[in-house]
């Protein structure tokens, strides 16, 4: 299966490597990897089939989330999330909805942001309401990242259920791009992932019934079955994909060096630290995806503590031993090969992008979470 | 066990159901799960104001019920009644009404009427 994919992603693959340098130089968006996506159908892969799309398991979604890594993780990220989005649409969406979005993401290769972060609100709770006025639903919205925002054709957005709403009852609306104007807020200038150029928007709408994903009120229960799962499962699968594509690099330069031909013990521990590292995530990320894929398949929620638990330990980990491996092949490859922009490694640009990944949907709350959750589990179910 | 609403004619209206609580509205409900459960739901559903009632069907996640408050909840629901739930059934579905938890709790229990058992 690996292969397979392997050789129908290289094309695609090489041509994020090729621009991915100068879109983390420039923290511009890198459309030239979005439209090889769009050329090879990668945007409408995981699309079910009746709706024109190439009908991909979560297994060939996180293999091909990892192959793109490896030419440029920014690129992969921007697919992982619009691979979550399409995943809430296809579980959660109206019959309209999926009819007119997915079949239009597999004739177009649309690409779908969301917006569901607000200044001072969880990922659970919002302030901007929907209103109902006569001609349907409008709202005005205003998200400080959005990642790829400034690039996408259409935006899956949180917002409060109505005015009177408390601000945990939360609705979540598909927009076209068209049907909304939109305003950019600063700038786009971090240490790394700067490719996904994730500027703050203001939106400002008008939707209707139909484009209320899961109905009004239900955010929570559409992240917790879908969107989060998804995204967790993505993020692993990019994060391991950079890491796993640099090592590979990085073995084969370092096969041809003396120190390897001559049998460094100091260079073996080393390189077995990372390749555990890499192994362990890879585990994790097969496992709780065949838990998701099962669940899906007899129809279970994965609204359990169990199954919440061990995507967030995923995440956890992932983001936690990918970022250590990287820092790893820094201290192997050395100042030159590891460390200097311009060295043929990019390890220099992982090792900036992984530092974020701890930080993006950040781990210090997700570990409350997942360690509050063990106090319930007395007979310690691991997966 | 269904819950009764019974129009507030200015005096509390006491059925088998259990004790009744006030509403904003002049109506009374009378609660079908005991105090303990009360108290316990409503620390973990701030934004409801004390003088609200809890309602049956009141979607708790809306009223910001999350994770941490449902695991708070989970455990002074099993220090309370004395009670364990399995980690590995849980779902939570059963958090989203306070009715639906009620009878999440009672099925741990079988057919052992909540209101009698004594707190540990």
């Amino acid at each position: 299966m690996r292969t397979t994919t392997d050789k129908r992603l290289a094309p695609v693959v090489s041509v994020l490597a090729e621009h991915a340098a100068r879109h983390d130089a420039d923290a511009s968006f890198p459309v030239e990897s979005l439209e090889a996506l769009r050329e090879h159908h990668l945007m409408s892969l995981m699309v079910p089939a009746q709706f024109g799309g190439g009908g991909g398991s979560l297994e060939t979604y996180v293999e091909v989330v990892q192959e793109l890594a490896a030419g440029c993780l920014s690129t992969a990220q921007i697919y992982a999330m619009h691979v979550s989005h399409l995943d809430a649409i296809v579980r959660f969406g109206s019959a309209e909805l999926k009819a007119d979005v997915l079949r239009r993401v597999s004739a177009d290769e649309l690409y779908i942001a969301s917006a569901t972060t607000e200044r001072g609100a969880s990922l659970f709770s919002a302030h901007a309401p929907l209103v109902a006025d006569r001609d349907g639903l409008v709202f005005e919205r205003t998200a400080p990242v959005v990642t790829g925002g400034v690039h996408a054709d259409g935006f899956l957005i949180s917002v409060r259920a109505s005015e009177a709403s408390p601000e945990h009852e939360v609705s979540l609306v598909y927009v076209d791009r068209g049907d909304v104007e939109v305003e950019f807020l600063g700038e786009w200038d971090t240490l790394g992932m700067r490719a996904t150029e994730s500027v703050g928007m203001v939106f400002k709408g008008r939707t209707s019934e139909r484009s209320v994903v899961g109905g009004h009120g239900r955010f929570a229960e559409v992240a917790r079955e879908s969107m989060i799962p998804a995204s967790h499962l993505g993020w692993s699968a990019s994060w391991l994909g950079a890491a796993r594509g640099a090592f590979g690099e990085l073995v084969r330069s370092l096969s041809k060096s003396a120190a390897a031909v001559d049998g460094s013990e100091l260079l073996h521990e080393r390189l077995a630290r990372i390749r555990l590292d890499l192994e362990l995530v890879s585990a994790y990320l097969t496992r709780v995806r065949e838990e998701i894929e099962q669940a899906r398949q007899e129809n279970r929620s994965l609204a359990q503590p169990r199954i919440q638990l061990q995507v967030n330990a995923l995440k956890i980990c992932a983001s936690d031993l990918t970022f250590r491996a990287v820092d790893h092949m820094v201290q192997l490859a050395g100042l030159r090969l590891g460390y200097m922009r311009q060295s043929p490694i990019a390890l220099e640009r992982h090792f900036r992008d992984l530092r974020s990944a701890s930080l993006n949907h950040a781990n210090d709350g997700l570990r409350v979470g997942v360690g509050a959750m063990c106090l319930l589990d007395h007979h310690v179910s691991l997966i | 066990m269904p819950i009764l609403l019974i129009l507030c004619q200015g005096s509390w209206s006491i059925t088998d159901a259990g004790s009744p609580s006030k509403c904003r509205k002049g109506w009374f409900v009378t609660q079908q799960w005991d105090d303990r459960f009360e108290a316990a739901l409503r620390k973990v559903v701030p934004a409801l104001a004390p003088d609200e009632p809890l309602l049956p069907d009141l979607d708790l996640a809306a009223y910001g019920l999350g994770s941490i408050g449902i695991v708070q909840l989970m455990m002074t629901l099993e220090r309370e009644y004395d009670v364990e739930f399995s980690f590995e059934l849980l779902n939570f579905s059963i958090f989203s009404t306070p009715s639906a938890l009620w009878r999440a709790l009672g099925d741990v229990f079988g057919s052992t009427d909540l209101t009698t058992k004594n707190a540990t």
